[in-house]
């Protein structure tokens, strides 16, 4: 299983369309089989038939045997026959006798025996005045039972005329004594008739006596290896009544009257040559069949994966930058489809890829263009610094003052460096608060509180100035007067820098927009705005600005952020 | 993503399905193949085996009889004496065969070690001499051996009647016998005339005798009454079954009994030892005895009965009125090689 998942792409599908061959074959054997074995039990079932119903002939045979000796007692022709034995008499059992015998079936032949064994009369004309033993063979057989007893004569088989069973009865008079034998004989004519419609050329009957010796056969030469074959399955019926024996079944029945066994030889319904023909062809099949699905399968898989294996080559080649990949599609399916998206993947990426690089362009060439246009700040420094000297040469002081705030304002905005100490910060702040006071004419009054530890705590460059900005400029928009106090304090490795007013307050809609960090920052709070951006960009969201802020109270604004000595 | 694992557990829930069928497939093969592979061996019940040399006409009726009175099923083996004893020697530990029927008892006597011994009841009713002191074999028939002549070429007065008289000069070179290395008949033959010779061993009386023969012998005993009806030879010395068949065939065959006493050595027939069906080798055995066979031998098969109680076939004497020898069996089966041996050196001396 596992090793299935581990198959490449192509490995799988050539191993489904193996799989998805054996389905056919797989099938085709079971129907073979299938039809094989219904084709067999039929053949069986009607060997059965056949064999119940010679069974019956059989029956029908010791029917009209009783039959005939009815008639022969009726007409007390044993008496007339072992007594009275003269010649108009003679007559007489003879016309009895061959009446009854042309009721029988064909070559049966009916003698009688006085009671020492001695043939009085005989329908069979080559039978001679003879004396049986009265103890051997069959009149002993006949003395030691009440009923018709069947006596195979074991003759063999080839002549027509010869007697092959005879089935005697003694005959007893009223005090039980033996008054004289009947024998019924039959030749093989009679066996002939009976089994007629079971001999062709598939199957073939026997009958058998109560020691398994053949009495009639079809067939009239049996070899001795036949002979012990029968006796052995006659032997063995109690335990089988079909027995296969190579390409031969052999239907037993015994017939519990006369103990004679009815064997019904059939052939088998397809010979073994034709079964090992059709074995062999279908193995050949299969075989081909499967070498076919396999060379199929090897070519299925390898026309399937192509496509997909010139795409994966085409996305690797992608992927080390070759843009200009394409693929030759001529297919109409999905798999071109695919081809044919990767293309038009490829060509946008190269068109994307290359409208990046002529904007990256583009954008080099405008930042040399800006860098050209910059003012050399040395030379604003330069100039400040002598607006400074000349406003104190003529004494004036609030441009000087002016001049060097403004100076320290412009180097450090331009600075490159990204953070700073909050010392810098709050001198930076004092100086634009310096220049604010001046434009203000000291309306406003400022105190910072921070402690030297404080001050060393590093922080992103220009956040304060735009907080004190903010209190100015909103919350003494329309005062006469006001304060503002800068306050610095760490607790719990959090550095908080607060700009308090006590100017007009904002609206709370305004503080909700800052201490929510909404994006839709009202007019004139981009300051606000950005510094809370660029807090939280640094240290994550969970910093920021806090704003409380109460109508013509004032406002506190402060900035949360991690309290560090270091960048 | 997830279409392609759908996919894939949908392919791992049919996946299995050639191969299911496949096993199926052989499954079904496989179950077809073990229907065939039904054994067939047949039980050994009620079954009896039998080695007999004896011909169909005397085996058949009698076998045909016993399994119609028993109900026992007989498995019939034919083949010449000395190569039924010696496949009864080769199976011996795991017999083949429960009975040997049929054989001289000289034969039987010199493998009596591969044989059972049982005293049949029936055996009351014969003469001692018909089976083996030990019970190792029992008699069948009586077996006399005879002279038959044809009557057109001997004179009433100038009959071969005694052992003496074959080596009479008259009847040199036209005497049917068969070597007794060959026949078992003529072995009896050449023992009994041994012990009717009046000389101490009898070897003087069968020198003259080969030297009568003039070096002809015949193939085999089967041709000794034959040759005789012919008038190829003119004395056999055969049993005394063969030649009455002759006479009864209407031949110009007669035969007589030899003054001095004949042999009576029967055929017989023996259990052999640790048979798989002993119970029913006995019955069998007791059957072979039994008056009814003994009598259906006489009357039909014209065999002289060793039963005391049943007559002799129409027309031969009864078994104490003809002379007997005292004939030990024992010791000729003991003596087989030996005088096989003397036998052959004498008939190579006689043809030098």
């Amino acid at each position: 299983m596992k090793r299935i998942k581990e198959l490449s792409f192509r490995h799988r599908i050539f191993l489904g369309c193996v799989m998805v061959a054996f389905i056919p074959i797989s099938l085709n054997l079971i129907i073979m089989r299938q039809f094989g074995n219904i084709l067999e039990k039929q053949y069986t079932e009607d060997g059965s038939r056949y064999l119940s119903d010679m069974s019956f002939k059989w029956e029908q045979l010791q029917f009209s045997c009783e039959e005939a000796l009815y008639q022969i007692e009726q007409k007390n022709l044993v008496y007339d026959a072992t007594v009275l034995l003269n010649e108009t008499d003679s007559n007489k059992i003879y016309l009895n006798l061959y009446q009854i015998a042309a009721n029988m079936h064909k070559g049966s032949k009916i003698s009688i025996y006085d009671s020492e064994g001695t043939l009085c009369c005989s329908t069979d004309s080559s039978r001679e005045r003879v004396t049986l033993s009265k103890s051997w063979g069959r009149l002993r057989k006949a003395s030691d039972s009440p009923a018709i007893t069947f006596y195979s004569l074991q003759n063999d088989l080839v002549s027509a005329d010869t007697p092959l069973l005879s089935a005697v009865r003694a005959e007893r008079n009223a005090e039980g004594q033996i008054a004289g034998y009947v024998e019924f004989t039959f030749t093989r004519d009679t066996f002939v008739q009976v089994f007629s419609g079971f001999t062709t050329s598939r199957m073939n009957g026997y009958l058998l006596d109560e020691s398994g010796h053949i009495i009639y056969s079809a067939n009239i030469s049996i070899l001795a290896d036949q002979r012990l074959l029968l006796r052995n399955f006659c032997k063995a019926f109690s335990k089988a009544d079909i027995i296969r024996q190579e390409e031969n079944q052999y239907f037993i029945s015994r017939d519990e009257e006369s103990g004679c066994y009815i064997i019904l030889e059939q052939t088998d319904a397809i010979s073994k040559q034709a079964l090992n023909a059709i074995s062999t062809l279908s193995c050949l099949g299969i075989g081909i069949s499967f070498l076919v699905s396999v060379i199929f399968s090897v070519f299925f898989a390898k026309a399937l994966f192509h496509p997909v294996s010139q795409i994966s080559r085409a996305m690797a080649a992608v992927e080390k930058g070759q843009l200009d990949k394409r693929i030759q599609v001529d297919r109409q399916d999905e798999l071109g489809d695919l081809a044919r998206n990767f293309n038009h993947m490829t060509k946008n990426l190269q068109e994307y890829m290359e409208m990046i690089t002529k904007r990256g362009e583009e954008l080099n060439e405008s930042q040399i263009r800006l860098l050209q246009s910059q003012l050399n700040p040395h030379f604003l420094y330069n100039t400040l610094d002598t607006v400074k000297w000349m406003a104190k040469i003529n004494s004036i002081p609030e441009i000087a003052s002016i001049a060097e705030n403004l100076a320290i304002i412009l180097r450090r905005s331009v600075s490159k460096k990204q953070f700073v100490t909050l010392k810098e910060e709050l001198d930076m702040a004092e100086s634009y608060l310096d220049i604010q006071k001046i434009r203000f004419s000291n309306k406003f009054t400022c105190q910072v509180r921070a402690s030297d530890l404080v001050k060393t705590y590093i922080v992103p460059k220009l956040i304060l100035q735009p907080l004190v900005e903010n209190a100015i400029i909103h919350g003494f928009a329309n005062a006469e007067e006001g304060t503002i106090s800068i306050d610095g304090w760490a607790a719990d490795g959090i550095l908080y820098i607060s700009v308090t007013d006590n100017g007009c307050g904002m609206s709370a809609e305004t503080v909700d927009i800052i201490n929510t960090n909404g994006s839709r920052m009202k007019e004139g709070h981009l300051g606000l705005y950005n510094v809370s951006q660029i807090i939280k960009l640094n240290y994550g969201t969970d910093y920021g600005l806090q704003v409380v802020s109460e109508r013509n109270r004032g406002t506190v604004i402060t900035a949360v952020l991690p309290a560090s000595q270091e960048v | 993503m997830e279409e392609k694992l759908r996919l894939d557990r949908k392919i791992k829930r049919w996946w299995f399905l050639p191969i299911l069928l496949l096993m199926i497939a052989v499954w079904l093969e496989a179950c077809n193949n073990l229907k065939e592979e039904e054994p067939t061996t047949i039980s050994a019940e009620k079954f009896l085996t039998v080695y007999t040399p004896h011909k169909k006409e005397i085996y058949a009726p009698i076998i045909k009889e016993f399994e119609e009175r028993t109900g026992i099923w007989v498995n019939v083996e034919t083949g010449g004496t000395s190569q039924l004893l010696e496949r009864i020697k080769s199976e011996a530990g795991v017999p083949g065969c429960d009975v040997m029927f049929g054989g001289g008892v000289e034969s039987l006597e010199a493998y009596k070690e591969y044989f059972q011994s049982y005293k049949s009841p029936q055996t009351e009713q014969v003469p001692a001499n018909f089976y083996a002191k030990d019970y190792c074999w029992s008699g069948f028939s009586a077996l006399p051996i005879v002279f038959i002549y044809n009557k057109k070429l001997v004179s009433d007065l100038n009959l071969p009647d005694s052992w003496k008289s074959l080596t009479d000069p008259c009847w040199k070179g036209r005497i049917a016998y068969v070597s007794p290395e060959i026949s078992g008949s003529c072995y009896t033959a050449l023992v009994t005339m041994m012990s009717a010779s009046e000389d101490a061993e009898g070897w003087q009386m069968v020198e003259e005798f080969i030297q009568n023969l003039d070096g002809q012998l015949l193939e085999s005993s089967e041709e000794i009454c034959q040759s005789v009806a012919k008038g190829i030879y003119i004395v056999g010395i055969t049993l005394e079954e063969s030649a009455k068949k002759q006479v009864n065939l209407g031949e110009d065959v007669a035969f007589l009994y030899p003054e001095e006493g004949t042999s009576f050595v029967p055929d017989g027939s023996a259990i052999i030892k640790n048979c798989p069906h002993e119970e029913y080798a006995r019955l069998f055995i007791d059957f072979t005895l039994s008056k009814a066979a003994q009598e259906y031998l006489t009357t039909e098969l014209n065999r002289r009965s060793i039963r005391t109680d049943v007559k002799p076939p129409e027309g031969l004497p009864l078994l104490g009125e003809i002379k007997q020898i005292n004939y030990d069996i024992s010791w000729a089966a003991k003596n087989n090689g030996e005088i096989i041996r003397h036998w052959k050196e004498l008939a190579k001396g006689s043809e030098k």
